[in-house]
């Protein structure tokens, strides 16, 4: 293999000079790469895009996979990647034993017979999903594209889904109708149901030979499903054998409520069949509803439409139109009653800016509860909100709309909403209503940057100051800052990405130190505050040794050391810092400074100075004014002690005129 | 008509109240003293004209001096009293009479004495003090060097800041 190869933990090596673009994924660049001590490269890493949250938190969980339906995911982590100079996310995985199945259908192929189809694709994929599902997995990209044919086996092997967000790269052909709604990077987390669709979806393409549906746009093929449903619309006059028209009919039905689960497909393929699922029908209304002058013939279609163009939703809403189209035309008072008790409350209120996109909004979730978090032109999962927030800042973009869908009630009204055996939103609901109390925390360590690491475990570190080296641990932080330290020691080591991956990475930090964070920039508060969560870090985490970073908080805590009034303690201090900046331990640091005894005897011994100064003040201005004004020392002392002394001497001469009469002496 | 009258009293009541109070025991002293003299003028003429004549620099002393405490009339007196002792001693000898009192005064020798003895006091008083004061301000000057450098030896130890929050704190203390 030609090539300096990129070492990854000693465990992997990866050559940059030698790309396979046949398993380049649209967001995930592979190069070869093989384990440590084999000659042969039998695997290949994807170098993940910069610009994307991966969902690494699922790594673990597929490595331990053993289906052979799924490629063997063999190691992630983090490497420095010579051709973009900078550290990359990587996830290596084996190379698949054939061509991507879009490849194979690049060309229409005759259609594949039932039994085939049944060996080739639905039951390795049927086996993986519940080996997925033993595992608390999803795929959630599962289409041709992703799909390997494996020569060996002669049957389907699914690729990795782990490089990007969920379904990231999924076409919108294999999504259910809210997945392909969703803004991609918003999709949130794939159930089984969204799989299950998929492998419908694929499958359907497999049976047919060839993708019908190629030429057209997303917004034309989601048109089509929601407004005559993805079977019945996208199937229409194509033909289907019998025996494959009931499992895709059971896979694609857009009622998650009446769609094939996981123990239906497996009835199926023991050649039983499923229980049907009896769920309410789908309304129709008797005429359409005009939006814009586009006419939807559908309850989701219109919704969809309203979410689109909020002004004329919001406006159709506050009317009644909306209302009346309910009750005359759709005969439902159930979506009557709903969109009055969503929407009746909040008109009442008070009229803010996007007052049209929070009504649209809440309309949206009780009239469309399947479909995605539609506000400001974002549809999202409630499960995709964090990739989404994390993909926006990375690029730059504007998070607002998704940092109001997380603030505002619209999350507990969605989840209010779903079929109650979707039990994955609760947990969903805790992770928002947690994320919301954390956003409305503004202190540092809090706010969006703490909801994008508790949200996404598996998240890098955002910071501007350390991005590039994709830092994944508290550990990782801690080294990367080792790293720019010589040349950064004028600024501060952290800022709110740093604090908030730390305090949701290491649950032992003290959470409430953001209020000491919070002190102002060159405070010796908050310089002891940035020494205290490093060397929190560090003593859970972090390396032993980082004299660098030391060094650096050594610079940084001069504010501190100026806490100790005596110059000579300050110096003895600086001194003994410098000393142990070299050491590279922070608590060491920390308990050099940090002394409260020798704080308050120094503060003791400034304020005797304090008044020894003043005292010393007072005293010379009167001794000046003694020097100066001499006259009035004369008056003050003088003539006291000369009225003294005079008087002593008169009494003495008196006494002594006495004592020489009585001696018989006289003047 | 009365709420405007009302404060026009006051400055009254306070001017009563800062008029000097003279004490029941001075005005007391004052009246044994001169019970006193008058008697001892009564009994010993002669002695006294020597003492009033004798003690006249002490008298303007006590005139003319306004310092408080009258430490010119003090300086001046008990000496002026020493000059006149010898002589009152004389006259007790002689019998005390008038025609003595005159002789003794007729003589030159004693107001020499008596006169004397006061400008030895009157000296006392004026020029001790100046010697005094160029005293206090040699030593002051001593001090005001001794201060400093204990100013500085703070300013070393402890900073600006010492200064700067002693004058602060002085400061405050003062307006509080």
């Amino acid at each position: 293999m030609a090539g300096v190869p990129v070492d990854l933990a000693g465990r992997i090596e990866i050559f940059p000079s030698a790309p396979l673009p046949w398993l380049n994924e649209p967001h995930a660049k592979a190069y070869a790469a093989r384990a440590k001590g084999e000659s042969r490269s039998t695997l290949y890493a994807l170098i993940c895009d910069e610009g994307l949250p991966v969902r690494g938190e699922a790594f673990a969980n597929f490595m331990n996979s053993d289906s052979a339906a799924l490629v063997r995911f063999r190691d992630q982590g983090v490497v420095y990647w010579p051709l973009t100079d900078q550290a990359e996310q990587i996830v290596v995985l084996s190379r698949p034993a054939g061509p991507r199945l879009d490849q194979l259908l690049a060309e229409p192929q005759q259609p594949m017979e039932d039994q085939l189809l049944v060996q080739f694709f639905v039951r390795p994929m049927a086996d993986l999903l519940i080996d997925l599902a033993k595992r608390g997995l999803t795929h959630g990209n599962i289409h041709p594209g992703n799909l390997f044919y494996n020569t060996r086996l002669n049957e389907v092997q699914a690729g990795e889904a782990v490089s990007g967000p969920p379904s990231y790269a999924q076409p919108l052909l294999y999504t259910t109708i809210e997945r392909g709604q969703c803004t991609p990077i918003g999709r949130g987390a794939a159930t089984a149901a969204d799989d299950l669709y998929a492998l419908g979806m694929t499958g359907l393409v497999l049976a047919l030979g060839y993708n019908p549906w190629a030429n057209l746009t997303d917004e034309e093929l989601l048109r089509v499903k929601i407004d005559r449903g993805s079977f019945f619309g996208l199937v229409g006059e194509l033909r289907l054998k019998g025996s494959l028209i009931e499992l895709f009919r059971g896979l694609l039905d857009d009622n998650v409520r009446r769609r094939w689960d996981l123990n239906d497909l497996d009835t199926w393929l023991s050649g039983r069949r499923p229980q049907a699922r009896v769920s309410e029908n789908d309304l129709k209304p008797s005429r359409g509803f005009t939006l814009n002058g586009t006419d939807y013939n559908s309850l989701r279609g219109l919704v969809h439409g309203l979410t689109k163009e909020p002004m004329a939703g919001a406006a159709v809403i506050e009317s009644g139109e909306l209302d009346r189209w309910l009750v005359r035309t759709l005969s439902s008072d159930r979506h009557a009653g709903l969109l009055k008790k969503a929407t009746s409350v909040f008109l009442d209120g008070n009229r803010t800016a996007t007052f049209q996109d929070q009504l649209v909004a809440r309309a949206a979730i009780v009239l469309d509860p399947q479909g995605p978090l539609r506000y400001r032109g974002t549809a999202l999962m409630p499960s995709g909100a964090g990739y989404a927030l994390a993909g926006l800042m990375i690029k730059g973009g504007n998070i607002q709309p998704v940092v109001d869908i997380i603030s505002s009630p619209l999350t507990s009204m969605w989840v209010d909403e779903q079929y109650e055996g979707r039990g994955d939103h609760l947990q969903t609901q805790q992770q928002i209503e947690q994320s919301r109390a954390y956003m409305e925390k503004r202190t540092i360590g809090f706010g969006v940057e703490r909801v994008i690491y508790e949200m996404l475990p598996a998240q890098p570190c955002l910071s501007p100051l350390i991005r590039k080296s994709q830092c994944r641990t508290v550990a990782d932080v801690l080294t990367a800052l080792e790293k720019i330290a010589g040349d950064n020691v004028k600024r501060e080591p952290i800022d709110r990405h740093i604090v908030a991956f730390l305090m949701a990475r290491e649950r032992r930090i003290n959470q409430a130190m953001g209020s000491m964070l919070g002190a102002p920039e060159g405070s010796a508060d908050r310089a002891l505050g940035i020494v205290r969560l490093l060397s929190d870090a560090q003593s859970r985490q972090g390396p032993e040794n980082l004299p660098g970073l030391t060094n650096w908080a050594v610079h940084m805590l001069e504010p501190a050391i100026k806490r100790f009034h005596q110059k000579e303690l300050q110096d003895k201090v600086r001194g003994e810092l410098q000393r142990l900046g070299k050491g590279g331990n922070l608590s060491a640091l920390l308990e050099a400074i940090d002394n409260p005894i020798l704080l308050a005897e120094d503060q003791q011994e400034f304020e005797i100075a304090m008044q020894m100064y003043a005292q010393t003040v007072k005293d010379i201005e009167d001794l000046q004014a003694d020097i100066q004004n001499r006259a009035a020392v004369e008056g003050r002392v003088g003539q006291p002690i000369a009225a003294g002394i005079a008087a002593v001497v008169g009494f003495l001469a008196i006494g002594m005129v006495v004592l020489l009469s009585v001696m018989g002496i006289y003047l | 008509m009365s709420a405007e009258k009302k404060p026009a009293a006051k400055p009254a009541a306070t001017a009563k109240k800062g008029a000097p109070k003279v004490s029941k025991a001075t005005r007391f002293g004052w009246m044994s003293l001169f019970v006193g003299v008058a008697l001892a003028s009564a009994f010993f003429a002669s002695t006294s004209v020597l003492l009033f004549v004798g003690m006249l620099p002490t008298l303007v002393a006590f005139i003319t001096d306004r310092s408080p405490g009258k430490m010119a009339a003090l300086s001046i007196s008990v000496l002026n009293l020493a000059g006149v002792m010898p002589f009152v001693i004389n006259l007790w000898r002689s019998g005390q009479g008038l025609a003595a009192t005159f002789q003794l005064l007729a003589q030159p020798y004693t107001w020499l004495v008596m006169y004397g003895a006061a400008g030895i006091g009157w000296s006392i008083y004026h020029y001790l003090p100046k010697f005094v004061a160029t005293y206090v301000a040699y030593r002051a000057q001593s001090q005001l060097s001794d201060l400093q450098g204990l100013q500085k030896k703070l300013l070393e130890k402890w900073g600006p800041n010492v200064a700067v929050l002693a004058m602060r704190n002085a400061e405050a203390k003062k307006q509080s």
